[in-house]
């Protein structure tokens, strides 16, 4: 999985570890039946990915 | 190992009263299998259930039935399963506890669920727990033997195909791009607020809207096609394996023909070897002469023989007349004279008289009459004679035919009940349809192409607008981390959405690889078949080597469980929290090899195994066979007198 998730950072120009934090983050919420404020957390990464840019 | 069970408390569960605990030992590479044997009715489903009550709870119902009847009778009024285990190199320790409220004549339940980790209590247990092992994983993992099977099914109910999902890790990535497509929505309303919805950037933002219509549109378009289009190819394929099976059929009708023909060939052959058995039988009264007649032809063979005497004096007409014809001299070397000449003529005489004499009593009628007789009576010998010969023959070809055409009934009889209901105008309306189908389905492909150029435009179209849009964000000054945003959401998008379908056909793909390599490892039919193919919606295929695939129904139980047993093992290996694997009386319809052969498998899990087993199960005289990956073994026994189980290390 780790070698999909670099190889389509790559072809998508974003940073893999950035991908892999998005998807730890939905590993952890899914057995939830309710998401609450996933897409703020999606932001907050993605910010941070910017900020550090 | 993510997950090893360290020890197991019941208390008062189902046929276990009062507390017992259970140390499982520790394991190690090659040796992860612990048993716990027990009879029928002494608690190994009861052990089995207490692992589902722990981790995801269960019905009122179910727990009412699971208060063991001692306690309750003893007014023991609580039922506890605790488990601690080690979790990624954390201590941890699940206690699920039920306390019974009497209210009037009924118990009402009460359930709490306390999680420790490294000591330290943790809130929301129940999410915690989930997210460790999903419920509907469970069954993968505790599993009755005797159900095993149904994952061998030619199809799987959606529930099923999620739980797979689950254990591969697929949910959180379609999830994610649920969520930024959510996340992208909203920052580009964030962006229209921002730009505001005057001037050009109303009239971008309106472009816009048209263009992600439209590309919807088409998207839902391509979709529908796509499913035309998939349900062509399946009701194509379904008709090839049909003109498959007529193909044979039609092979068969045209030996039917043969045969029929072959039928008539032998039929003609008997009936003229009828007619000669029907010959043969009108001259039987001649054969039956045969022997008066051989002894005939010895007489008249007798009767005609020149006799011994006859040649005596025909050698002597010889010698005396080539002494008065050419000879000049006796017989003694003396020359002739006239009254050697003259006795000579005399002796002559009396030879030829006698030789007369002989000739005319040599019998009545004639030599040449009995010769003629002798001709006749031999001409009828050797003809019957032969006859005779050739009528046992003409019996054996009657009897070889008739085998023969027996023979070809019986086939004409089994080809006939096999063509039955195959009409020839079936076939021809087969492949009329399937030349239907393959038709739509180029006409189909041809939109197919159509549309997914108009939609790339269309997709062109709108990047476009939006960078005009995004160039008229930066201008604000509040706009260019929104852009960035917007920007890394998109292509964030656009790498997850590639990397799902990536991801399911990698996790599709080894789990197809594992189970082959378990499937061909267990089969009794390791050289008929080279391996397990997993469908799109993971049900399950045996191939053959020669590529073609064994219709589920046609496995035998126990090659359904192997095959069962194989899917679940690869799903165990390629999961993303692989849990302990507990198997209750796992080998039920298992013969003696499959069984051998499976146990020696389970070490490649690199999880505890546990088997709560029979004697038949794991007979005595093949307990040897686990002695190599034996971690630790229990036996459940039973108090009869008190009405309750407990559980003894075997050591």
């Amino acid at each position: 999985m780790n070698d999909l998730i670099k190889e389509n950072a790559l072809k998508y120009e974003i940073n893999s570890e950035m991908l892999k934090s998005l998807i730890n983050l939905e590993q952890e919420k899914v057995h939830l039946q309710r998401r609450r404020n996933v897409t703020k957390e999606i932001l907050e990464i993605i910010d941070k990915y910017i900020q550090n840019k | 190992m993510s997950f090893v069970f360290k020890e197991l408390t019941l208390k008062n569960w189902r046929c276990y009263e009062g507390t017992i605990t259970i140390n499982f030992p520790d394991i190690s590479q090659g040796r992860n299998l612990i048993v716990v044997n027990g009879i029928n009715g002494f608690g190994k489903t009861s052990l089995l259930k207490s692992l589902k009550f722990l981790f995801h709870g269960t019905s009122k119902d179910e727990i009412l039935e699971a208060w063991n009847d001692v306690a309750k009778s003893h007014g023991d009024k609580s039922v506890t399963v605790s488990m601690t285990f080690t979790h990624n190199k954390s201590l941890c320790k699940i206690i699920r506890e039920v306390e019974f409220k009497e209210r009037g004549n009924t118990a009402l339940p009460s359930e709490s669920l306390t999680l420790i980790v490294d000591g330290v209590e943790r809130d929301q247990a129940e999410d915690k727990i989930s997210q460790w092992l999903p419920k509907d994983v469970q069954q993968f993992v505790f599993f009755d033997g005797a159900e095993i099977s149904r994952y061998a099914k030619k199809q799987h109910d959606q529930g099923v195909k999620d739980a797979i999902e689950r254990v591969l890790g697929i949910p959180a990535i379609r999830n994610l791009r649920t969520d930024l497509s959510r996340l992208l929505d909203n920052l580009e309303e964030d962006q229209e607020t921002l730009v505001g919805l005057e001037g050009k950037s109303a009239t971008l933002i309106a472009h816009i809207n048209e263009l992600e219509a439209l590309e919807e549109n088409y998207r839902e378009e391509k979709e529908t096609h796509l499913e035309q289009k998939s349900g062509i190819e399946e009701t194509l394929s379904d008709l090839e394996k049909e003109a498959t099976k007529i193909e044979v059929i039609e092979a068969e009708r045209k030996a039917l023909l043969d045969k029929k023909a072959r039928q008539s060939d032998l039929q003609s052959d008997l009936d003229e070897t009828e007619k000669h058995i029907s010959e043969h039988i009108r001259h039987a009264p001649l054969y039956l002469l045969l022997p008066k007649l051989r002894e005939l032809e010895s007489e008249l063979n007798a009767k005609v023989k020149i006799p011994a005497s006859h040649e005596k004096w025909e050698r002597l007409e010889i010698v005396y007349s080539d002494l008065i014809e050419n000879g000049e001299k006796c017989l003694c070397g003396r020359e002739l004279d006239d009254k050697s000449e003259r006795h000579l003529q005399e002796e002559l005489s009396k030879v030829r008289s006698t030789l007369e004499k002989l000739k005319s009593t040599s019998g009545k009628g004639g030599k040449k009459e009995m010769t003629n007789k002798l001709l006749s009576v031999s001409q009828i010998i050797n003809l019957y004679g032969e006859n005779q010969n050739s009528a046992s023959e003409i019996l054996r070809k009657r009897s070889s035919l008739n085998i023969r055409l027996e023979e070809i009934e019986n086939d004409i009889s089994d080809l006939n009940t096999k063509l039955e209901g195959h009409e020839l105008v079936e076939v021809q309306e087969l492949f009329r349809q399937k030349a239907d189908l393959r038709n739509r389905l180029e006409e189909l492909q041809e939109s197919l192409g159509v549309l997914k150029e108009n939609m790339q435009k269309t997709v062109d179209n709108l990047r476009d607008k939006r960078r005009e849009l995004d160039q008229l964000t930066i201008d604000n000054a509040q706009g260019h981390r929104l852009v960035q945003e917007l920007n890394l959401v998109r292509s964030s998008q656009a790498a997850v959405d590639g990397l799902l379908n990536q991801a399911i056909e990698e996790r599709r793909n080894q789990i197809e690889k594992l189970s082959s390599e378990v499937y061909i490892s267990i089969t009794n039919k390791p050289e008929e078949y080279s391996g397990v193919r997993v469908k799109e919606d993971y049900t399950l295929e045996v191939i053959r080597r020669d590529g073609t695939s064994v219709d589920n129904t046609k496995l035998s139980s126990g090659e359904k469980e192997v095959l069962a047993y194989s899917f679940i093992t690869a799903l165990n290996r390629s999961s993303i929290t692989p849990v302990p694997f507990v198997m209750d009386t796992p080998f039920g319809h298992l013969d003696s090899t499959h069984r051998e052969k499976l146990l020696k498998n389970l070490p490649s899990l690199n999880v505890q195994v546990f088997l709560l087993a029979t004697d038949r199960d794991l007979p005595a005289n093949e307990r040897d066979k686990i002695d190599d990956f034996l971690a630790g073994e229990f036996e459940i026994k039973r108090d009869q007198a008190a009405a309750r189980s407990y559980i003894e290390e075997i050591v």
